[in-house]
């Protein structure tokens, strides 16, 4: 689900999500290196779930004002006021399906906050930024899949409780999140999502049979990828990043490039304009061309080469 | 930048580095302390392996078989403790410098070393690692260690100070002077970005990167599938059977690239002649590390958590001091660097066609001044407006008018006096045209509390959130040490720029120029 | 008196009022063009008149410039202190004004109006202030109001909340890294420490025209504001002209000019292009502009183009200069702040980029862009913006312990775009 925030301009990105493909299987596909947890994270990670768990009500109390004893299980949207966990539940947003181990929500008997628990940490009051953004995006999925299941979606307050691990230990620490910002752009993305997906990814999202090996990585190319910055961190990274490499595509060389070199696509391309050896045709190559050709004079006279 | 853009197309088709600098702009010591390591995932203060000194044929390997036992770490962090120590003693050497003060009527003598120390990691990663280490040790119950964490705490300081070269990264080092054609985040990566720089025979940059991704990391974030498959095992032998021969194997296999990759990143900027104001820029450093050191000596120095009030405001300024006075420094250095503001139409080259030194205008208050007249003739047309101002050194002048080829200026200081008139450039000379005057310098101006509007009635006390004692330690031992919240943080509290610090790269006149 | 009339007029009374009572400090929000400098000029008015000092404390020469001109125009005896290198811009009273780079040389005056740079220098030994005003607090940074803060007993800070923040070059992640966040607003960081602080909002625009505020509003502010203008109160008489852009915005005092849709470097010859014609064209043509108080031509002062980058208002300006037009002030959003023209032609942050940037998606910079007319503004922009906004992640660090902004860049840019749907003029 993540694509919709991550990447919503990458149409292939958005057909991992929209065909429910398991990234397991497109590890596999595309040759990537497996992914994974390190054994001493997962461990980290469950102590410190474990630890933390146990403090909630108290972080609860002190930080959101709710007055809670302890967690209590539920099986649907809870109602009244307290701390409720509740395991597995069949989420959706949009036609998307959303399913988190368990949703743990914070209630004041209006408001519903989500509680998240993660194992990064907080030192000296300072976060990861990229980690906190990357929650932040979690949580607006889950912010709008809640809200989608609720009588009145207003009461899913987007306003979170962020647990993390203080300093070196292991001490839970708790700050408000609010992912306002992220829940408002996701509503947009999924309102605009187009899932025109070609026809083999299609049957798999309607519930077919899920495909594998060639034929998912086959399937997955016929869609329009859009490479750049943030393609690291997604699980179709080591395959798109060959096809530009074999292109000679501009954004291979990252969003400042494809950014000035526009509708040149290819690096050779707008090596040719930069040099002269290439007529520009209309209005935005001649502009690409002018731009290029006096950063390649200028870098001549710089290295005292004719480029 | 569009030469940025234009370098990195360059890189790509020819799969391989291009150079974006032709000198060295960070200060090189000739007896670097390297350090690398690896360290539990998510757990910087469970150090595994680390590797450091500053020979690069007899590295120190420190292995930790327990990494969450308080004393395996403590003994391992305390010989790092040691030779840390050792290390730094090097710079202990002081020389007096001279100074004006008082509007130039009195002198004052400082003491600066003569030389500092320079910390030099793989990657951003571990220098942020530097700083977690420096802190988990000021948190320890032992003046060794505490003392190392105080001196990292200081060289961690440095880090995100612009020009200066306490703590340098392989990959910023080379991303600063090299450009290559794949994604900028790639560049973090200090194995790629030398596949990138220098291919080995026979095999081009994108298979060179591909084999370097495919090697162990430069830690210390951790690599998974390493973890899994060779630190587990090893880990568990030394543990249950006080074998550490396989975790030193494992280690010395993980740290082994970064190792090399680090001396080899400074070998090839070594190749480059450093800016000229690279040494005005150290001497800056020079002078931090003095006053660190008389901190440490005083058993002054302290950190907290994070800059805040007044200090917060002053690093604010230093930083943007700093940041201007960089940029400006190295185009002036470096006509690679120059070529950027070429690019972009900020600076022009060409040769001067035609002068006019007589050239006079009426001034506002009705007299007749000395305004000398440049032509110069360009490779390509100047397409800023008539009144853009620009210099040649100390001369500023603005544009008068430019055509396809040619700019006339109109000479505004510098040179508007008959005396000075010798200072304009001759007819046939080679001439770049700056958007960069004489370096101005700012006092910071601050005053030495804040103001009733910038601060509240009280600060909130810290939340009592006192319960480290939740530690993932597996150690039955004593619990060592309680936090001291004074000295947990990551930031020296003293002023980070003591008098004379900025001085150093900031003054008023510049006499290299 | 009208409706909005009345409103403001409560506005400022309560803003006497507060000023006149016991709290420290007074935070007045002014939308664009809400009477802001109407406002400090009448408060001064009032407090010279009950035997007050007065000391202003203003962002840049123009403003501080400007602001004596008024005040004495007013019959204020006021002082302007002053950099070295500053000369009295033409049209600088006779009388009533004293000028000098310390306070000493300022002796008799009622009113001292100075820069928060130059305020910086004044020692608080040589002279405390019981109040201070400081003009345009959302334009000036937390760091400025540290320097001279110590001056001055209770403070009034008034200014425009949807301007741009305080620039810095400083690196942001290096800043947040190692200290709390120092580059706050000077209202921002004020508001921060006495939360108490009443925030007085001024609820009419008198720049903006009635079809033209609630766009503004809606988009960059969150307390609503309405024009003070009637609907048929203002009008661009076009004369000969025929750009069907000019001759749409000045019917309905906005047109989003698109051209076709490219990928293109941010000097965009045929976007400088374009917005030169559009100058060429306001400016040969006999227009006129009119409001209650008469009509009167159009004057090359009352247009401005507004750009993003230095490099676009130095492309722009070059190619003003070849059309032979002179007078037409071109500058980018950062610059143009605090500022009022007739009409307006303004570069779109997003135009012809392949991927939006934090930095051309801040609210600030297109709210400044966009309101700084009194009759007409013209959006001039390639096409696929929308798909820029559509495409543009959420990636953005996010620093815990901070809240998001009250108004968040990506969104007031979609809002922005939809409202001006309806405005939408092809290129030719």
């Amino acid at each position: 689900m993540a694509g919709l925030l991550d990447a919503p301009g990458c149409r292939r990105r958005l057909a991992l999500d929209a065909a429910r493909v398991d990234l397991g299987v497109l590890a596999e596909a595309i040759g990537a290196p497996p992914s994974g947890q390190s054994p001493y994270a997962r461990e980290r990670d469950g102590t410190f779930a474990h630890l933390a768990t146990a403090r909630l009500p108290e972080l609860v109390t002190r930080h959101l004002g709710i007055e809670c004893t302890a967690a209590v299980e539920t099986e649907a949207l809870p109602s009244g006021p307290g701390l409720w966990v509740w395991r597995e539940p069949r989420l959706r947003l949009g036609d998307l399906p959303v399913t988190p181990d368990q949703v743990v929500l914070a209630s004041d008997g209006t408001l519903l906050h989500p509680v998240e628990i993660r194992s990064y940490a907080v030192v000296d009051g300072h976060a990861d930024p990229a980690k906190v953004a990357g929650t932040a995006r979690e949580v607006a999925v889950i912010v709008g899949a809640l809200r989608q299941a609720a009588p009145v979606p207003e009461r899913i307050s987007s306003r979170a409780l962020l647990v993390l691990p203080r300093n070196f230990g292991l001490a839970p620490v708790a700050t408000t999140l609010d992912v306002a910002p992220q829940v408002r752009r996701l509503g947009w993305a999924l309102a605009r999502l187009r899932t025109d997906l070609p026809d083999r990814l299609r049957r798999q999202a309607d519930g077919g049979p899920a495909l594998q090996g060639d034929a998912l990585v086959g399937a997955l190319a016929e869609v329009e990828a859009r490479f750049g910055d943030g393609c690291p961190s997604c699980p179709m990274y080591t395959h798109c990043r060959t096809g530009a490499e074999q292109d000679g595509s501009v954004a291979r060389a990252g969003a400042a490039a494809a950014n000035l070199c526009g509708p040149v696509g290819l690096a050779a391309h707008a090596l040719a304009l930069a040099h002269g050896e290439r007529t520009p045709q209309g209005e935005s190559e001649q502009a690409i061309a002018a731009e290029l050709a006096r950063a390649a004079q200028a870098y001549g006279w710089a290295t005292g080469s004719v480029p | 930048m569009s030469l940025d853009v234009y370098q990195r197309l360059l890189a790509l088709s020819r799969a391989r580095a291009v150079p974006a600098a032709s000198r060295a702009h960070r200060h090189l010591s000739p007896r670097p302390w390297v350090l690398s390591g690896y360290h539990l995932a998510g757990e910087p203060s469970a150090p595994v392996a680390i590797r450091y000194g500053s020979f690069r044929d007899s590295p120190k390997l420190l292995t930790i078989a327990e990494p969450r036992d308080r004393k395996q770490r403590f003994t391992a962090l305390g010989a790092l403790a040691r030779d840390l120590a050792t290390y730094l003693s090097r710079y202990t050497v002081t020389e007096p410098v001279v100074r004006a003060t008082g509007n130039g009527r009195e002198l004052d003598v400082n003491h600066c070393c003569v030389d500092a120390p320079q910390l030099v990691v793989p990657n951003e990663a571990t220098a942020h690692w530097v700083g977690l280490l420096g802190q988990y040790l000021r948190t320890l119950d032992d003046p060794v260690l505490q003392q190392a964490g105080a001196h990292l705490g200081w060289i961690a300081s440095r880090r995100h100070l612009p020009g200066s070269s306490v703590l340098l990264t392989a990959t910023d080092l080379l991303t600063t002077h090299w450009r290559t054609g794949q994604l900028p985040t790639e560049d973090g990566h200090l194995g790629r970005l030398l596949a990138w720089i220098e291919p080995p025979a026979g095999s081009d940059a994108w298979q060179a990167a591909r084999d370097a991704e495919a090697r162990p990391p430069a830690g210390p974030a951790s690599d998974p599938a390493w973890d899994q498959v060779v630190l587990r095992p090893a880990l568990e032998r030394a543990k249950e059977q006080g074998d550490v021969r396989r975790l030193k194997i494992a280690a010395t296999e993980v740290l082994d690239g970064a190792w090399r990759d680090t001396w080899a990143a400074l070998d090839l900027v070594r190749l480059l002649p450093p800016g000229e104001h690279v040494a005005r820029r150290w001497e800056s450093d020079r002078w931090s590390w003095t006053r660190h050191r008389e901190r440490v000596l005083a058993g002054t120095v302290s950190f907290t958590t994070r800059l805040a009030d007044v200090p917060a405001y002053r690093y604010l300024h230093e930083l943007e001091t700093r940041t201007t006075a960089l940029d400006r420094q190295m185009a002036l250095d470096d006509p690679l660097v120059m070529a950027r503001y070429l690019a972009t139409g900020e600076a022009v080259a060409g040769v001067v066609v035609k002068r006019d030194p007589e050239h006079t205008i009426t001034n506002a208050g009705g007299r007749s001044v000395l305004r000398p007249l440049l032509w110069v003739r360009t490779n390509a047309a100047f397409d800023r407006p008539a009144g853009t101002e620009l210099w040649l050194g100390k001369l500023g002048m603005t544009v008068r008018a430019a055509t396809d080829d040619t700019v006339e200026l109109m000479v505004v200081s510098g040179a508007v006096t008959r005396p000075k008139l010798n200072l304009l450039p001759e007819t046939d000379t080679e001439v770049v045209l700056a958007p960069f005057g004489p370096q101005q310098h700012f006092p910071d101006n601050l005053p030495d509390e804040l103001p009733w509007p910038t601060r509240g009635h009280r600060r909130p006390a810290a939340e009592p959130e006192q319960d480290d004692e939740l530690d993932t330690d597996v150690a039955a031992g004593p619990p060592t040490a309680t936090p001291q919240p004074r000295l947990s943080g990551a930031v020296p509290a003293a002023r980070t720029a003591p008098d004379g610090e900025i001085d150093a790269v900031a003054s008023g006149t510049e006499a290299a120029e | 008196m009208s409706t909005a009339g009345a409103r403001h007029g409560a506005a400022i009374e309560e803003v006497w009022d507060r000023v006149r009572g016991t709290d420290r400090a007074v935070v007045v929000d002014s939308p664009p063009g809400a009477g802001k400098s109407t406002l400090v000029r009448e408060l001064t008015r009032r407090l010279v008149a009950a035997g007050e000092h007065v000391p202003i404390v203003v962002q840049t020469n123009d403003q501080a410039d400007d602001l004596v001109i008024a005040l004495a125009g007013a019959g204020l005896n006021t002082g302007r202190l002053h950099g070295q290198e500053w000369t009295p811009p033409r049209g600088w009273p006779r009388t009533k004004v004293r000028t000098g780079t310390k306070l000493g040389e300022l002796g008799g005056s009622d009113v001292i109006v100075g820069t928060a740079a130059k305020w910086a220098y004044v020692k608080a030994d040589e002279r405390v202030w019981p109040l201070g005003i400081i003009d345009e607090a959302y334009q000036m940074s937390a760091a400025a109001l540290v320097r001279v803060g110590h001056l001055f007993d209770r403070l009034l800070l008034v200014g425009d909340p949807g301007q741009l923040a305080p620039f810095t070059v400083a690196d942001e992640h290096s800043v947040r890294s190692m200290a709390t966040w120092p580059l706050d607003t000077a209202a921002g960081t004020l508001l921060r420490h006495h939360p108490q602080t009443p925030v007085v909002p001024l609820p009419v625009s008198w720049r903006l025209a009635p079809h033209t505020a609630p766009v503004i509003s809606d988009a960059f502010y969150t307390r609503a504001f309405t024009a003070g203008a009637a609907p048929q109160d203002r009008r661009l008489e076009l004369g000969s002209l025929t750009h069907p852009a000019l001759a749409h915005a000045a019917d309905h005092g906005w047109a989003l000019l698109e051209l076709p849709e490219a990928h293109v470097p941010r000097t965009d010859p045929a976007l400088v292009a374009t917005l030169a014609e559009l100058v060429h064209q306001l400016v040969t043509a006999e227009a006129s502009t009119v409001d209650p108080s008469g009509a009167r031509p159009l004057s090359h002062a009352d247009v401005a183009v507004g750009v993003v980058h230095r490099d676009q208002k130095a492309h722009v300006e070059a190619a003003l200069q070849r059309r032979g037009v002179t007078g037409v002030t071109v500058d980018t959003a950062n610059r143009l702040q605090g500022r009022q023209y007739e009409v307006v032609l303004a570069w779109h942050p997003l135009s012809g980029r392949r991927d939006a940037s934090a930095f051309h998606l801040e609210a600030g910079r297109l709210c400044v862009l966009a309101s700084r007319h009194r009759q007409a503004c013209v959006v001039v922009t390639r096409g696929g913006v929308e798909e820029q906004l559509h495409a543009y992640p959420a990636a953005e660090p996010v620093w815990l312990g901070t809240d998001p902004p009250q108004v968040d860049g990506w969104e007031a840019n979609r809002a922005f775009l939809e409202r001006l749907a309806a405005h939408r003029v092809p290129h030719r």
